[in-house]
């Protein structure tokens, strides 16, 4: 039986399907395979194009043997020293651009097919937008019209005909996936894979230099999106995202150290009560490994995060592709009493360098200020002479005395390390803080959209009996920071931005509704992100708020009940016997014996009755009808029965107006009391 | 090998008692077997590799194409059932042909809706494919190998389709209550003229110049195109065939008794060649069986009587007439 079809050779249109198929299908993996093959594709594709399309002369057998050894030779090297997908990639496509030198049968039809349904599938793990998958359905749909060509060698509509085949069992296969999508449990990997997605690293860094975060401003991309279980943001003053702390300072740069994983149970997780937050974070790929929390954060949901004592968190690996996480905030900061550990670490400076700064610090421990006095005073002095901006002077040299005394102004970072470091002098244990600060509110899917321009760095003090304490100097000398959203701000900072086409960013500051859209996309593309792409995250919560306690008896129940009504649909859609219409003609002739009827219910038209002898019937009642009725079931037989090649349209015409003035006469005779009388 | 043929054996016999033997059948559920080809198994598994990329890279995206291939495979059935449910296929006629030749079994197919790319055929034969309009009959004429003369049953008929995607095949069995008539193999051999005693040899090769035209009769299928009276139908009074009235003198007689020395089916064989040449030539003969006699006559009708006795020769329970 099998070896029926395997001998089966392709026809040409099922071969140009093929071929369509193929070209859709590789087209958006171009990027991701080596430029030759790229390059190698498109001559083949043409050429078997060409010779399909214009019945040119094929590639000669030496040509072709010639090709695929140089092909498989290029590919085998180029995998061996790419790592991970690109390779796999570019061997499916280099195996499929080869077969499509070969195909003669239906056989080869089908390892294409195949090879294309797999191409499909890798494709999504390069790129899973919402154009992608959209892309996707259309690549599927090129597959399913090569298969349905493959099987029905129609020469006449070869490109319509298989199209509307494949999408109309596409489409009644929807339910069925869609259903398997909800409820197939989604497994963790059988086997780990490491595969670097080419992500760019971006975002925080390691370490604080002056010059790291305003770095950061030149870039709209977006960091991650929060939404809390309220649905509510949290003021605008609380909305400190804490990525990293910087204890060390070596007179230049600010570094993390090792921090000590923090493995008790959450202290602050039985607590209940105003200022806790419930958040739930989707991450950018970024390449590093740091998570974002809201100031004081506990309870991150995945086993595979890493809780450090300093109130960080960390993912077990670097951020690649899309991670989703649970926390909770205490936004009140309330010190749970535990004693500071590495006292030392935190009061570490350099021995020499900045010796204004010192002296200034000296003076103030001099004069007996305490040490909330010694901050309101730091404080006070940025307040009041300093002025926040992008694009400052360079500093070298004793870069926090020429900030301090001489510059006046900064960005963020040079703030909070000017802050630490004279924090650190006057014996206050102190810490820089990176990550991002505010958060643009969603107002259509309720979420905060945090951009790298947010990037902000700020200082932590450690108070006797208050535990660690946010200072944030920036606030101090431009309260508008933490009031005003970031892009409205900087708007006219030629530094800011400049990454991207700020041009269009402007329009869209000048067009509201251009900005509502903006909005209302970055929403669409949450919700993707969320409930397709991070399904796995979410699946259980879902089919529990829908179905309650999940079982495998409801599940089952679930694929079946309505699979099976679907099921029913379809098989009933596909064996309707389209009802026959009736003949326009015939309908006349029903039209003529209602009128008939409506004069004498005897003159209807009886079951089966013929024409011919209809009309017979009624001339014999009605004689001075019978010219007419004479004609008119000739013009009807003749219509009807002649075949079709005889039949001329004048017929048809000639029908009609005889048919119309029968029915005249008819409703006339009525009128004048004719029939009656001539029946009676 | 042996055992795939002991079970298709029985499975055969199974079909044959299965279902009555009938004029028409329609294709319902009943009669329609599904199951994936080889190819649709290749499907499987790619699906199942595209579920293993789907879980190892937790890539939903992938779950949704390995899950809409899998929903797919499930729609296939119901497309490649509909493909042929409901479609009604009559036996018709079937013109007598020659043992080792081949017979077309004619069917008639009908349906109320479209239907593509149907594989008929006997088993072993050519398969032949088929596309169906909506609501137009279509007639197919089936090849079967016939071996051996006689009264040929048609045979289980197989009728088949992959559309629209190929994952699957549906196919329905069945067995028509349809004959053909087998002549015996026409076999050039004997010499009759030195059996029937007379130089009717020559006779028969000159016999075309000699006949004298006799009558017209009304067309009968299977009438030599050559004896028809095209000039006659020309005039309006239908098809006519021309008979000839060969010289009485020249009567000859496929006599069962004039080749001892050949077997049954040879003298058989023989004489249906004979009856075949003699009818060309429009010779008067005769056929002498040991259990039937006809008289000498000519034409086609006389010629197809003939090979029917020829092919029913000693074959039991056939009502020969």
């Amino acid at each position: 039986m099998s070896t029926n079809s395997s001998v089966t050779l392709l026809s040409i249109p099922s071969r140009k399907w093929l071929l369509i198929m193929l070209l859709v299908v590789i087209a958006p993996q171009a990027a991701y395979v080596p430029l030759w093959l790229t390059f190698v594709a498109l001559c083949i594709i043409s050429w078997v194009g060409i010779s399909l399309f214009l019945q040119r002369p094929e590639l000669p057998a030496w040509g072709r043997r010639l090709l695929v050894v140089c092909v498989i030779a290029g590919v085998l090297i180029y995998a061996s020293v790419s790592q991970g997908l690109a390779g796999l990639s570019s061997l499916l496509i280099a195996g499929a651009i080869l077969k499509v030198l070969e195909l003669r049968t239906r056989r080869d039809g089908w390892v294409l097919i195949l090879v294309a349904c797999f191409i499909a599938a890798v494709g999504f793990l390069f790129d899973q937008s919402i154009a992608a998958a959209i892309y996707g359905g259309v690549s599927l749909m090129a597959v399913f019209s090569a298969l349905t060509m493959m099987h029905h060698p129609n020469e006449k509509s070869w490109f319509v005909f298989p199209l509307k085949k494949s999408v109309l069992i596409l489409l009644q296969s929807m339910p069925l996936m869609l259903i398997l999508f909800l409820i197939f449990p989604r497994i963790s990997p059988l086997w780990s894979i490491q595969y670097h997605n080419s992500v760019a690293k971006t975002g925080l860094s390691d370490g604080m230099e002056p010059g790291n975060i305003s770095q950061l401003t030149r870039s709209d991309s977006v960091a991650f999106r929060v939404s809390f279980s309220t649905g509510v943001p949290p003021a605008s003053t609380e909305r400190y995202w804490r990525a990293m702390t910087y204890p060390v300072f070596d007179g230049q740069r600010w570094s993390m150290t090792q921090e000590s994983i923090n493995k008790g149970a959450n202290k602050s997780s039985n607590k209940e009560g105003k200022g806790l937050v419930e958040y739930q974070v989707i991450a950018e790929p970024s390449a590093n490994p740091w998570l974002f929390a809201l100031d004081y954060s506990s309870g991150l949901s995945s086993a595979e995060i890493l809780q450090f004592s300093d109130g960080t968190f960390k993912a077990g690996s670097p951020i690649y592709e899309r991670l989703f996480y649970r926390a909770k905030a205490d936004l009140t900061g309330a010190y749970d009493g535990s004693p500071l550990l590495n006292r030392a670490r935190y009061l570490s400076v350099p021995k020499s360098g900045n010796p204004m700064t010192r002296a200034m610090v000296t003076k103030w421990l001099a004069a007996g200020l305490s040490q909330e006095q010694i901050i309101s005073a730091l404080l006070q002095r940025f307040n009041e002479t300093f002025s926040y901006t992008l694009s400052p002077q360079k500093l070298s040299g004793d870069r926090i005395d020429q900030f301090l005394f001489t510059t006046q102004e900064g960005f963020c970072e040079h703030f909070s390390n000017a802050t630490a470091f004279a924090l650190r002098l006057a014996g206050i244990p102190s810490r820089v803080v990176a990550g991002y600060l505010g958060g643009e509110w969603n107002p259509y899917e309720k979420y905060m959209l945090v951009r790298q321009y947010e990037a902000h760095a700020w200082v932590e003090a450690w108070l006797d009996g208050k535990g660690w304490v946010r200072i944030d100097p920036t606030t101090a000398v431009a309260p508008e920071r933490v009031t005003l959203p970031f892009d409205e701000l900087f708007l006219d900072s030629p530094e800011f931005m400049s990454d991207n086409a700020f041009a269009t960013y402007r329009v869209q500051q000048s067009l509201p509704w251009l900005k509502v859209w903006s909005l209302r996309y970055d929403a669409l593309n949450y919700n993707w992100h969320r409930w397709v792409l991070g399904y796995h995250e979410e699946q259980n919560s879902l089919l529990q708020d829908w179905f309650g306690k999940i079982s495998i008896l409801k599940m089952l129940l679930l694929l079946f009940v309505p699979v099976g009504a679907v099921l029913v649909v379809v098989i009933w859609a596909l064996l309707r016997v389209p009802s026959r219409k009736i003949n326009a003609v015939d309908q006349e002739v029903i039209a003529v014996s209602l009128v008939l009827s409506a004069v004498t219910s005897s003159l209807q038209r009886g079951v089966g009755e013929t024409v011919t002898s209809y009309s017979q019937r009624v001339a014999r009642s009605l004689p001075m009808l019978r010219a007419r009725l004479e004609d008119w079931s000739v013009l009807y037989q003749q219509i009807r029965y002649v075949p079709e090649v005889y039949q001329t349209e004048q017929n048809v015409v000639l029908f009609i107006s005889c048919n119309r003035q029968l029915k005249r006469e008819i409703k006339r005779l009525k009128k004048q009391d004719v029939v009656r009388g001539s029946i009676d | 090998m042996r055992k795939t043929k002991r079970v298709k054996g029985r499975v055969k016999s199974w079909l044959v008692n299965r279902y009555p033997a009938q004029r028409s059948v329609t294709l319902t559920q009943n009669r329609i077997f599904i199951l994936p080809t080889m190819a649709g198994m290749a499907y499987l598994v790619v699906v199942l590799l595209i579920l293993l990329l789907a879980v190892n890279y937790q890539n939903n995206l992938a779950y949704a194409v390995c899950f809409t291939l899998l929903s797919l495979f499930v729609t296939a059935i119901l497309h490649t059932y509909a493909n042929l449910s409901g479609l009604k296929i009559n036996a018709l006629s079937t013109e007598p042909t020659f043992a080792n030749d081949i017979a077309y079994f004619r069917y008639q197919l009908h349906s109320a809706r479209a239907m593509y790319q149907l594989n008929l055929g006997f088993n072993n034969n050519a398969q032949i494919s088929v596309d169906l309009e909506k609501n137009v009959a279509h007639s197919i004429e089936v090849p079967y190998l016939c071996s051996k003369r006689g009264w040929q049953r048609a045979e289980l008929f197989r009728i088949g389709s992959l559309y629209p995607l190929g994952l699957f095949r549906a196919w329905s069995w069945l067995r028509f209550d349809q004959t053909a008539l087998v002549y015996p193999k026409s076999i050039e051999g004997g010499q009759l003229d030195s059996f029937v005693g007379r130089d009717s040899r020559d006779n028969v090769t000159a016999a075309k110049g000699d006949d004298e035209f006799e009558a017209l009769t009304p067309y009968y299928p299977g009438a030599a195109k050559n004896s028809i009276a095209w000039k006659a139908y020309a005039k309006g009074y239908g098809l006519q065939v021309k008979s000839y009235q060969g010289s009485a003198s020249d009567e000859l007689w496929l006599d069962w008794s004039a080749w001892p020395e050949l077997s049954v089916e040879q003298r058989l064989s023989c004489m249906c060649y004979w009856s075949i040449q003699l009818t060309q030539s429009q010779a008067q003969y005769g056929l002498r069986l040991p259990n039937v006699t006809l008289e000498p006559s000519t034409g086609e009708k006389h010629n197809i009587k003939v090979l029917k006795q020829l092919a029913l020769y000693g074959i039991e329970g056939e009502n020969v007439d």
